[in-house]
């Protein structure tokens, strides 16, 4: 009997002890919980890259002093798929980040329509934005009239050369203002091979890199719209069009010539970077992001900037450009008033003359973004990228940013096949066609009325 | 019949009753914190990649459309990429059974002969297994290059120029380049498992083998093989089960590419859910997996129980 009391007084006293430590455990739990609210968090996601943290470093540091009730915390991610797989998660958690980088396009389309997007109309109406940000630039946000990220720098495509190499090939080295022709380049090509030169790079496993030659060239045959009317399903444009076609093969003609490297379909972006850098390949199709990297390995690069060839009967305008705003900044839309309220500010603070003018010093990128910046902060190939793009009449948006994750990746991977040998340019533009119908059946195309 | 309800009843409102229950339940209370993370992390996600797989959705909208079964009919009707890689996977296991099972078998038996620096050498051999396998894909990567890559130059060196080409740059070789690295890296394991193995079989019936006059083949033949034989089938099916989570090393050193040549189902998989935002599609994918690797788990369970019960 006193056994059995005795047992039942220890579990009675353990009993208790538990209930001591599990409420010990919640006061401590909520204390801890609690501390942060006194801030108003508001984090900033991108995929930012040493340059441009240092820009978000110092942009949370004046921020930060100027209102001691905000704690911007910067997120950092290492590629763009880490980006997209985390936020997707955070949507889908409820716990969106308040501010994050968009590429706008079809990416930020499918955001958009299932809610996540806050609207920002209103900041873009605003009197300083009216006159700082194009409204040319704001067309890869802009759906039904409505605006959701604000631009911040562009990327344009251009053939990075090694003047040097273009020298010992004899290869003239047409000026930036100027076109060449698709012989002209064809035979540029041809002296390359002669001299032992790999004519150009290309990280062909990326795909990526592949497409660039194919939109360039769609764009040079057929004009500027024919990729906007098409995905959008405008009537009598379809992806099975002539000039679909015969662009798969003026890319494949120079397959076969050999203007890339031997292997270049399995080849990634650092081999293809190896090969250019250390002047084993004359030309390589790029953005300006190349630019950073190859200053702080090789300072002494001759490095030049030339346009991509114009196309026998083309139609498409010479001056147009491979590009688009590379960083956008955009708010969620679910996210308690009061962060929000904060993030609309800090835009509008970001977007500062001084801050954008430090943006662009740092992250050594052309400005979506009506500020002048001291040419002397570019380096001169920089200046080069900056003109050409200014004197362009049309920017051409990655088809693979533009457009659905789906259409992308087939035509991604269609291009690869193309350059592999395995799928035939009509094969190509059949399935770039049949992807298009499925989507506009599922009501995703068209992502604008065109 | 009042008092088993009031029994039961004090099993929950009586300290004793709760003492008893708790004494009797020990075995499954103490499961309970793994059981309920099995539940959370494996049970629960296995159970919404089923449900997933029967619509279409692009993670991010609010509609999710029913499509039933059109996702598996797309897959094993319209989906070359996938059989491609359901194929590769089958090579993938083939390749991996008929290469590092014999090469591993033969080390094994050479580095136990050799005792002095038999050690040194496994340790050589097995050294690529416990390296990060991205790391090992990356250096692979740029050994094939080629241009910068070791490969191609040591296949001049020893006059087999010809071979020399872009390993991952062709869709004939790259799958056989990546062969190559996955046999690099899961020799060692083979050799070390059979080592294992080997050891643990009494010396005296070597030695009364070598009394009776055998020489070293025979004694392979007759006498190592035949204990090796249980090993070998383990061997093989943990290679086939291998072959279906494989990802990194390919994911890493071609994407699947060139011109989607060497998927296999995870790197489709993969591609199909977070490239091109179809998780539903992704999902069923996944299932196929899910059901092809549990046939094989069973066979692996059966097969193993049978034997050493026998």
């Amino acid at each position: 009997m006193s056994q059995q009391r005795s047992s039942k007084v220890r579990l009675a006293v353990a009993l208790v002890l538990v209930a001591i430590v599990v409420v010990a455990a919640g006061v401590v739990l909520l204390f801890v919980t609690q501390r942060p609210a006194e801030k108003i968090k508001i984090e900033w996601w991108d995929q930012w890259g040493e340059a441009r943290l240092k820009w978000a470093e110092e942009m949370k540091a004046a921020y930060e002093r100027a209102h001691p009730d905000v704690e911007i915390v910067i997120v950092e991610f290492a590629s763009d798929e880490e980006f997209k797989t985390k936020f997707e998660s955070a949507i889908a958690a409820g716990q969106p980040p308040a501010v994050f980088r968009t590429l706008g396009g079809g990416i930020l389309k499918s955001y958009v329509d299932g809610g996540h997007v806050e609207d920002l109309t209103s900041l873009l109406n605003e009197e300083w934005a009216v006159n700082q940000i194009p409204r040319t630039m704001l067309r890869q946000s802009t759906w039904g009239g409505r605006h959701y990220a604000v631009p911040f720098d562009l990327w344009v495509g251009h053939f990075y050369i090694n003047r040097e190499l273009f020298e010992r090939a004899g290869v003239p080295i047409p000026p930036i203002t100027t076109t060449w022709t698709w012989d002209e380049f064809k035979d540029a090509i041809r002296k390359f091979k002669e001299a032992g030169i790999i004519p150009i790079a290309v990280g062909g496993k990326d795909k990526w890199e592949l497409s660039f030659y194919y939109m360039y060239i769609v764009d040079r045959l057929a004009g500027s719209e024919a990729f906007r009317r098409t995905i959008n399903r405008a009537p009598g444009y379809s992806f099975t069009d002539e000039h679909w076609v015969k662009a798969g093969y003026l890319f494949k003609e120079i397959v076969d010539m050999g203007a890339f490297q031997e292997g270049f379909i399995g080849a990634s972006y650092d081999e293809a970077q190896s090969l250019f850098f250390t002047g084993k390949a004359a030309m390589w199709l790029q953005g300006p992001w190349i630019l950073g990297d190859l200053y702080a390995t090789f300072p002494d690069f001759p490095i030049d900037i030339i346009n991509f060839p114009t196309v026998p009967g083309g139609k498409g305008d010479p001056t147009m450009l491979l590009g688009a705003v590379q960083h956008h900044y955009a708010i969620a839309k679910n996210i308690p008033d009061n962060v929000k309220r904060v993030a609309y500010d800090f835009l509008r603070f970001i977007c500062r003359e001084e801050n954008v003018i430090r943006y662009a010093e740092l992250s050594a990128s052309p400005l979506a973004q009506n500020v002048k910046v001291p040419t002397e902060n570019y380096s001169p190939v920089l200046v080069k990228v900056i003109d050409s793009a200014s004197r362009a009449r049309w920017l051409q948006m990655a088809y693979d940013e533009y457009s659905p994750p789906k259409f992308a990746q087939v035509h991604l991977d269609s291009l690869a096949g193309v350059a592999a040998g395995t799928t035939t340019p009509e094969q190509m533009a059949e399935a770039q066609e049949k992807t298009a119908q499925e989507l506009a059946e599922q009501g995703i195309l068209p992502l604008e009325q065109v | 019949m009042r008092e088993k309800n009031s029994l039961v009843v004090s099993k929950f409102f009586t300290l004793k009753g709760l003492r008893e229950l708790l004494d009797s339940q020990a075995g499954f209370l103490m499961a309970l914190p793994a059981l309920v993370f099995a539940v959370l992390f494996v049970f629960y996600p296995l159970a919404q990649m089923f449900y997933l797989s029967l619509f279409r959705w692009n993670f991010v909208s609010p509609n999710m459309v029913f499509v039933g079964l059109d996702n598996f009919t797309r897959m094993f009707l319209n989906d070359q990429v996938y059989l491609r890689s359901l194929l590769n996977v089958i090579l993938l296991a083939g390749q991996s059974s008929a290469i590092q099972i014999p090469i591993g078998v033969a080390l094994a038996t050479i580095i136990l002969r050799y005792r002095r620096v038999g050690g040194l050498f496994w340790a050589i051999i097995f050294l690529p297994y416990v390296v990060s396998s991205v790391a090992v894909s990356l250096i692979w990567t740029w050994m094939y290059n080629p241009y910068f890559g070791s490969v191609n130059v040591f296949l001049r060196a020893v006059g087999l120029g010809f071979l020399a080409r872009p390993w991952l740059g062709d869709i004939n070789t790259a799958l056989i380049a990546i062969f190559g690295t996955v046999n690099w890296i899961y020799i060692g394991l083979t050799t070390t498992m059979t080592i294992a193995t080997l050891r643990s079989i009494p010396p005296s019936i070597f030695e009364s083998a070598r009394i009776d006059g055998l020489s070293g083949f025979q004694e392979f033949r007759k006498i190592t093989l035949p204990l090796l034989k249980e090993l070998i089938v383990v061997l093989v099916i943990i290679d086939i089960a291998g072959a279906f989570k494989f990802f990194d090393l390919i994911w890493v050193m071609t994407q699947g590419g060139p011109s989607d040549s060497t998927h296999v189902t995870t790197t489709w998989l993969y591609r199909a859910a977070f490239r091109a935002s179809e998780p539903g599609y992704g999902s069923a994918i996944g299932v196929t997996v899910f059901i092809f690797s549990f046939v094989i788990v069973q066979l692996l369970i059966k097969f193993t129980r049978s034997r050493l019960t026998r």
